[in-house]
């Protein structure tokens, strides 16, 4: 019987999460998630309430924990460490920063070791059995995006990843917060009220940061791959309500490419998976500020001119 | 649970599948073969090593982890060929490929999943001058280092501080001899240079006799043991892929004697046979016990090197196994430097050590930050 994290009593997680680590199951890998901060025990169980659980006696690809380091400096100005099994590979950041710190952990983990996939920088989400994915560089306005479309019908499978299946082409759910910044934090609240999200953590590298939980459906479909009909590349433009523009296959081969984790550690193959995907479905660039009118074109799936 | 474990990861460097595993076991398995950078070793060739018998999750694993191995093969194979071009133009001596390049570019069992993060080469010292200015042509730069670390490479080390090539990040060490001249203990190179061999794709190397007899040394003239293990477990394969060629280990016998290493290379077997249980046959072993430092010396270097040659984990460490890494870095630079030396060293290096503990900061540290 799988077990969700909200169905645990909080003393049954309070141990757990101190304990070994609470066991999460992602579908494309497992991660083990440890730590004694209560700002880490408190948001993990708000954010990943709907998430599967694995058992103590499960095999686990990923088990990490966030940390205070011990050295002389957190009597003067606390830090935290990410730890990935028991090696850290960041430096330390300010304690207000151990939520955001865990997330950006977990993509670590998943963009420098999970090379079963050919990963991409980039957000996926899905309707009627078609997936659309966004990949792009952080300032595009992809998140706000991304969670604006997951709680109006979308189906979300990753807002961070894009994990492609090398032998099918096809695109594999990493459901997991999606990371909001700044203004947006108040755009989201504004018009999904009841939506759960993280407190905000201020003044990291990206400025003001927020987690937004994956509403429930998406999470329960956690194992459920997606077809990719469409690569859009999005571009946020305060003038333009939507252009769109159609992508020729050498610029969506660049928009993916240099949006992969990983092309290169794939070698050979991951030029191919790349090449497959740009050619299999429809590739092109919006310019846009209104997403409502993103979400019907995007609804419509009427890509070609 | 730590000898299960340890058992386990010499099973499977021997290419035998450990059994009665849960998926906890493996997942412990992983975990210190990764944090002992032997996980890519277990992981190379696993189809042909351990059949059809390991769970989905090991296997998904083991995958993911060799595509880096390709790819370090892949970078080591040009670099070494653009590497021995460029030596070749500058010295009457090839570039001769040491450690983790050599294991690699040997195609022996050695090299197979070994990772390592620079590539070490050994030139003639006379020809240090010309190389380093061609090299500094092709975009090989000195690392980032300080005027005292400058100081340390060039008038004490074996080694000129290391080159970066700046478009690729590839890191070069570049040794004119295999451990510090100021030690007292660097052997005539000549000797090891006596049966250079040249493998497949013409790379120059050391004969396997003296690249075990390298990798004796280099491991315990170690100051620090975080990839002690690693090294350990190169001297078994090398040991193990070697030991039916009579010629081997009579010629490493002999180079040991004549360089003055045989005592490390008693160490060697004697903490090979320990840990990775590797056969070593009585005719060496005999000659070796002449070499032994005295009973209560052993006692105090068993409970060092059982410790530190050990995977640094916290399913595998014993007591005072951190205790055993200090003792073992104090060690390290007590044989390396003469007493003055060692004094002037440690203050430099205390001096940033409370630099970091008041600060939190270190001066060069290669962390990225997280986002």
């Amino acid at each position: 019987m799988l077990l969700k994290v909200k169905e645990l009593s909080h003393q049954e997680y309070i141990k757990c999460v101190s304990g070994r680590g609470i066991g999460i199951d992602f579908g494309i890998c497992s991660f083990r998630i440890k730590s004694a901060l209560p700002i880490i025990q408190t948001t993990l169980k708000k954010l990943y309430s709907d998430h599967t659980i694995i058992s103590d006696e499960s095999f686990t690809d990923f088990p990490i924990s966030v940390a205070a380091p011990a050295n002389f400096r957190r009597f003067l100005k606390p830090q935290v460490s990410f730890y990935s099994d028991e090696y850290s590979p960041f430096l330390p950041l300010p304690k207000s920063q151990s939520y955001p710190l865990l997330e950006w952990g977990m993509n670590w983990c998943v963009a420098g070791q999970k090379h079963n996939y050919l990963l991409l920088h980039g957000a996926v989400l899905e309707k009627n059995g078609e997936a659309i994915i966004f990949p792009a560089p952080p300032g595009s306005g992809k998140s706000t995006l991304c969670a604006y479309l997951s709680h109006t019908g979308w189906r979300l499978l990753s807002d961070e990843m894009t994990v492609i299946d090398l032998k099918t082409g096809a695109v594999m759910p990493f459901v997991r917060p999606i990371c909001l910044k700044n203004n947006s934090i108040k755009l989201f609240r504004s018009w999904f009220p009841d939506a759960v999200i993280s407190d905000i953590a201020k003044d990291t590298n990206k400025g003001d940061v927020a987690h937004v939980k994956p509403p429930i459906d998406s999470v329960q479909r956690y194992t459920e791959p997606a077809k990719v009909k469409a690569i859009v590349l999005p571009k946020y433009n305060a003038d333009i309500e939507l252009d769109i523009y159609t992508l020729n296959k050498c610029d969506a081969y660049k928009a993916v490419s240099e949006n992969a984790f990983n092309e290169g550690v794939l070698g050979p193959d991951g030029f191919l998976a790349a090449t497959q995907l740009i050619e299999s479905c429809d590739t092109v660039e919006i310019h846009y500020n209104d997403l409502k009118v993103v979400s019907e074109f995007l609804s419509e799936g009427r890509f070609k001119p | 649970m730590r000898q299960h474990i340890l058992d386990s990861i010499v099973q499977m460097i021997n290419a035998e599948v450990p059994s009665d595993m849960s998926p906890v076991d493996w997942e412990n398995i992983i975990r210190v073969a990764l944090a002992s950078s032997v996980l890519s070793r277990l992981a190379a060739n696993f189809e042909s090593k351990y059949g059809s018998t390991i769970p989905i999750y090991v296997i998904e694993q083991f995958e993911a982890i060799n595509r880096h191995s390709a790819l370090l093969k892949q970078q080591v194979c040009f670099e070494a060929m653009e590497l021995a071009q460029h030596i070749s133009k500058t010295s009457s001596q090839p570039a001769i490929f040491l450690k983790g390049a050599a294991y690699v570019l040997s195609g022996d069992s050695v090299g197979e999943g070994r990772i390592f993060s620079d590539i070490d080469i050994l030139v003639k010292k006379e020809d240090l001058p010309n190389i380093e200015r061609r090299l500094q042509a092709f975009a090989w730069f000195p690392n980032y280092s300080d005027e005292y670390d400058q100081k340390y490479y060039r008038e004490w080390a074996h080694e000129i501080p290391p080159l970066i090539q700046a478009n690729r990040g590839t890191v070069l060490d570049v040794h004119h001899n295999l451990i510090p001249p100021i030690s007292g203990r660097a052997p005539d190179i000549s000797l090891f240079l006596s049966d250079i061999r040249t493998v497949a794709g013409g790379y120059h190397m050391l004969s396997p006799h003296a690249m075990t007899l390298h990798s004796v040394i280099h491991l315990f003239y170690q100051e620090e043991f975080i990839h002690g293990y690693r090294d350990l477990s190169d001297l078994h394969l090398l040991v193990t892929s070697n030991s039916k060629n009579s010629q081997y280990w009579r010629a490493l016998l002999a180079l040991a004697q004549e360089t003055k290493f045989s005592v490390e290379l008693f160490y060697a077997c004697r903490y090979l046979n320990k840990i990775f249980g590797t056969e070593i046959a009585n005719n060496v072993i005999e000659p070796l016990s002449n070499s032994a430092p005295g009973k209560i010396r052993l006692k105090v270097l068993d409970w060092m090197f059982t410790r530190v040659l050990l995977p640094r984990h916290s399913l595998i460490n014993k007591r005072f196994t951190s205790l055993a890494h200090q003792a073992a870095f104090i060690r390290g630079h007590w044989i390396k430097m003469p007493f003055h030396i060692l004094c002037i060293h440690s203050f430099q290096k205390l001096l940033s050590v409370f630099r970091h503990f008041l600060t939190g900061n270190t001066k060069t540290s290669n962390l990225p930050k997280a986002e």
